[in-house]
């Protein structure tokens, strides 16, 4: 059974049911919709974006249901990112952060999870300045307010 | 679910990163980023180090806002025997306190916290039986003190096991009802480099030579300043 995406700039995507179904939002959909043909709008979602979030899907349809690891590390789980995963978010920031988004909308935690692991790779060990530079933003911190912050942390201070 | 991304009347300057090209355009026109939605955040905050966090902190008013609630304000952390847990809240609510300390029976609350804090800092385990199995499975990197209570004789080499290997960055260690052997103890202080207290107060399996030679270790390859041993010695207990 195939179901109909339709992305917010009303391109059509023909999927796989159990494909479609990696997005609880939309397997959600269908179950309260029932046997239909209509086809399911994705407002949120532009067609470059769905194309994506479709092929992660397709590439991880028979993936058991995500367990989450309790007592595991997070710090050492975002190293722990699949070959494929990785080269699959080898995009432009932009594309990285619409997968996120999308990932979120659409509730497919293994790809948010995925986005966000990528998204604290790319901060991880860089100074204030390299993450403003990283992500466009502006440091509106006066240098006294700077150095307030700076002393507060200072037991965190690498020894 | 998915996350709402109406979050701005929670967090500080939500809009000012809106300058960045990275912000998404939404089908009702608002345009949003993935620094809009706090599951999202914290989501990749939790995957960061004490020291990526401090970092993101200094970035603008708007990240020191979102590394701040949840993560930065749980430096200390007291779980508290059942008992003086209760007398303990008794006296917070007297004084009007916001509480930092938990029952044993919130522990698991207690270690999601912990877990979930890259940046904690401070640890008192009271009940420390009941928790000892809980600090052998979180890598806990940010911890600069922790206070133990009572171990059994029979789980302290584990004990000095776990904590060497979950807890590299201690430098203060107050474990005043502990009864290492002198083997145990010099395993710990030569496996901290920056150790700088340690308290053993009551310190009955030591023998009478443990002092001296743990000064002499700290002066030999660590930095430990300070040894807090025990107000009465007891002799008998020497080999």
């Amino acid at each position: 059974m195939t179901v109909i995406l339709v992305s917010s700039d009303n391109q059509d995507f023909k999927v796989d049911k159990e494909v479609a179904e990696r997005s609880i939002l939309i397997k959600n959909m269908l179950e309260d919709v029932g046997e239909s043909d209509s086809p399911i709008p994705l407002p949120n979602v532009t067609s470059a974006v769905l194309t994506k979030v479709i092929e992660y899907c397709e590439h991880h349809r028979n993936d058991p249901v995500q367990v989450p690891e309790e007592t595991d590390d997070p710090r050492k789980r975002s190293n722990d990112i699949e070959e494929w995963d990785m080269k699959f978010m080898q995009v432009d920031q932009e594309m990285l952060f619409e997968i996120i988004l999308a990932a979120n909308y659409l509730d497919i935690k293994p790809l948010l999870d995925v986005g966000c692991k990528t998204v604290a790779n790319i901060i991880k060990g860089k100074t204030p300045e390299e993450i403003r530079k990283a992500f466009n933003i502006v440091n509106d911190f006066t240098p006294e307010e700077e150095a307030q912050i700076k002393k507060e942390n200072e037991w965190a201070e690498d020894r | 679910m998915p996350t709402s991304s109406t979050t701005s009347q929670h967090l500080p300057h939500a809009n000012d990163h809106t300058q960045s090209s990275l912000s998404v355009l939404r089908h009702n026109g608002s345009r949003v980023t993935i620094f809009d939605i706090p599951l999202i955040l914290d989501e990749i905050l939790r995957h960061l180090t004490i020291f990526d966090l401090r970092n993101c902190q200094r970035v603008s008013k708007y990240w020191n806002g979102l590394c701040r609630p949840g993560i930065w304000s749980l430096h200390k952390l007291v779980i508290w025997g059942q008992e003086q847990q209760q007398q303990l809240a008794q006296q917070e609510q007297k004084e009007g306190k916001a509480p930092d300390t938990m029952l044993p029976t919130q522990t698991t609350t207690a270690w999601d916290l912990i877990d979930r804090n890259s940046a904690l800092r401070s640890l008192s385990l009271e009940n420390t039986e009941l928790l000892l199995p809980q600090l052998t499975a979180s890598y806990l990197n940010s911890l600069k003190q922790l206070t133990l209570g009572p171990v059994p004789r029979g789980l302290c080499r584990s004990l000095v096991d776990n904590l060497v290997a979950f807890c590299p960055f201690l430098i203060d260690l107050e474990m005043s009802e502990v009864g290492l052997h002198d083997l145990e103890m010099f395993r710990l202080v030569q496996s901290y480099v920056g150790l700088q207290r340690v308290d053993i107060s009551i310190y009955a399996n030591m023998t009478d030579r443990v002092i001296p030679t743990l000064i002499q270790a700290s002066d030999d390859g660590t930095t430990m300043s300070e040894v807090e041993g025990p107000e009465e010695v007891e002799v008998d207990s020497v080999g």
